[in-house]
């Protein structure tokens, strides 16, 4: 079960989204869906890829390294569209603008092979304060449509119970890894394990509001 | 190892707090958008309401200018008619004198018809009230009532008036049909006077009679529902305009009715 939950739940944790964006795409037809089902289609296969070769003890972190920038990239992508306000749109462009440049100066400049804890927590801050300015233009701009049949509020509760969750493991990686040799480190697969659960949760909430709105538009 | 085993649990500790904090968020973001939704959804329910009752107004000032110039045609213009009707029967050519007065009292009367006619037709138009203004429609209901010499009637304008909204003229003109219909049936009163106060914060209508009166204790106390459903009608009414609807009645003395509806200057 433990290395199911360390290696493999964040690969079939994607694999989750990418069939309920497909699905969600399916019905709605909207671009961000078919981009956002892209991206956790290749999200599931690159950290598949880095979990096979986990396995065998060699270094995935070039994967994560790729999987950062998609990230940042769709991330930026999507909430530019989800947002309506012009200032939270700019808000959601300049974090991720930060994310991709402190990927640049770490990963191609620096040429570090290390997993980048501080830029990934960047972009988890980053993806928490776009998910919250969501959150208030949705509160400030209620309208008579129940909030529990928008797909989008959904997804991004997913988002902010994953990224709110893991912070600090992310935040915290660096400093383990600095302050502890390899066996004390193994210690810390109990925490990627937390993380992979809460993505794992936030994939089925994804999942599971997908299929609750199809079931009520169509009793409707 | 049991120093990382602290830190990691404390990690754990601060994630599963996280985790805590951002189930919160979305349950106060949901019950949130329910309170708001219960808000929004009261209010369209009072909108509707209010629409109503708006367009319920409307039919029954209608109804009562209907009532209005049928009693018109049948108590003056039917007699005036009538009248020239009987110069133009009892007219004889041989008689050139009488003739001559028969034709200039049965143009008179027949003038005194068309202008009655021309008042007519304009409150035949559903919008009159819109048209002429809560004063000018008062002023018109008051003239119908002194045409009967069964009242004296006193009409008086206080400040500088201006005119108050669409819906509020509707609903105030329709309290004062109301309450001039209630005069005319129940009170057996000698004179009705009205006053219209345009103070610039507040607009205050009162008519008082000086009829038979009645107990209006429990109105005096706010207690609407014991009465009929006209007054209880006017308070509700009064109410959806953020009026203050006041009856005050003394029996052999008369009845007054105050109405104070808050408003800026609409100079």
């Amino acid at each position: 079960m433990e290395p199911f939950l360390k290696n493999f739940l964040e690969p079939f944790s994607y694999f989750i989204y990418a069939i309920t964006l497909w699905r969600e795409y399916r019905r709605d037809k909207l671009t961000r869906e078919k981009v956002l089902f892209i991206y956790y289609f290749l999200a599931a296969v690159i950290i598949s890829y880095a979990s096979v070769i986990a396995l065998n003890y060699a270094n995935n972190n070039w994967l994560y390294s790729i999987h950062y920038f998609l990230s940042a990239v769709i991330f930026a992508y999507y909430f530019v569209k989800v947002l309506t306000n012009r200032l939270n749109r700019l808000i959601a462009g300049s974090l991720f603008t930060l994310v991709l440049l402190i990927y640049f100066s770490t990963n191609i400049i620096l040429e570090n092979t290390y997993f980048n804890s501080i830029g990934t927590a960047v972009f988890f801050l980053s993806v928490l304060i776009c998910s919250f300015l969501f959150f208030n233009e949705l509160l400030n701009n209620m309208t008579e449509k129940n909030i529990l049949l928008n797909f989008d509020f959904w997804l991004i509760s997913g988002y902010v119970l994953y990224f709110l969750g893991s912070f600090f493991i992310i935040l915290s990686y660096d400093y383990f890894s600095n302050k502890f040799n390899y066996d004390q480190q193994l210690i810390l697969g109990n925490l990627w394990s937390i993380q992979n659960s809460l993505l794992f949760i936030a994939s089925l909430l994804a999942l599971g509001s997908h299929l609750w709105i199809a079931y009520q538009n169509k009793s409707l | 190892m049991d120093s990382l085993s602290k830190q990691v649990a404390l990690i754990v500790i601060a994630s599963v707090f996280f985790v805590i904090i951002a189930v919160g968020i979305i349950i106060l973001i949901l019950v949130y958008q329910k309170r708001q939704l219960q808000y929004l959804n009261e209010k369209s329910k009072m909108k509707l309401n209010f629409e109503k009752e708006l367009f319920k107004t409307q039919l029954e000032i209608q109804e009562q200018t209907f009532k209005n110039i049928s009693q018109e045609i049948h108590d003056n213009i039917g007699q005036v008619l009538s009248l020239v009707k009987l110069n133009i029967n009892t007219m004889d050519c041989d008689q050139p004198k009488p003739l001559r007065e028969k034709v200039n009292n049965s143009k008179i009367l027949i003038t005194k018809a068309i202008q009655d006619l021309r008042d007519l037709s304009k409150s035949l138009n559903t919008d009159y009230v819109i048209e002429l203004g809560l004063m000018r429609s008062i002023e018109y209901e008051l003239d119908m009532i002194r045409k009967t010499e069964s009242y004296k009637v006193y009409f008086n304008i206080m400040g500088k008036a201006y005119r108050l909204n669409r819906q509020e003229e509707l609903i105030i003109f329709r309290i004062v049909q109301e309450i001039l219909h209630n005069i005319i049936k129940h009170a057996r009163a000698s004179d009705i006077n009205v006053k219209a106060f345009f103070d610039p914060e507040t607009f205050i209508l009162q008519i008082n009679d000086n009829g038979i009166g009645f107990d209006a204790s429990g109105i005096e106390s706010n207690n609407f529902e014991a009465f009929g459903l006209g007054i209880r009608n006017m308070h509700n009414r009064a109410r959806m305009i953020n009026a203050v609807f006041q009856l005050s009645s003394t029996l052999q003395k008369g009845t007054t009715v105050t109405l104070t509806l808050p408003t800026i200057n609409k100079e």
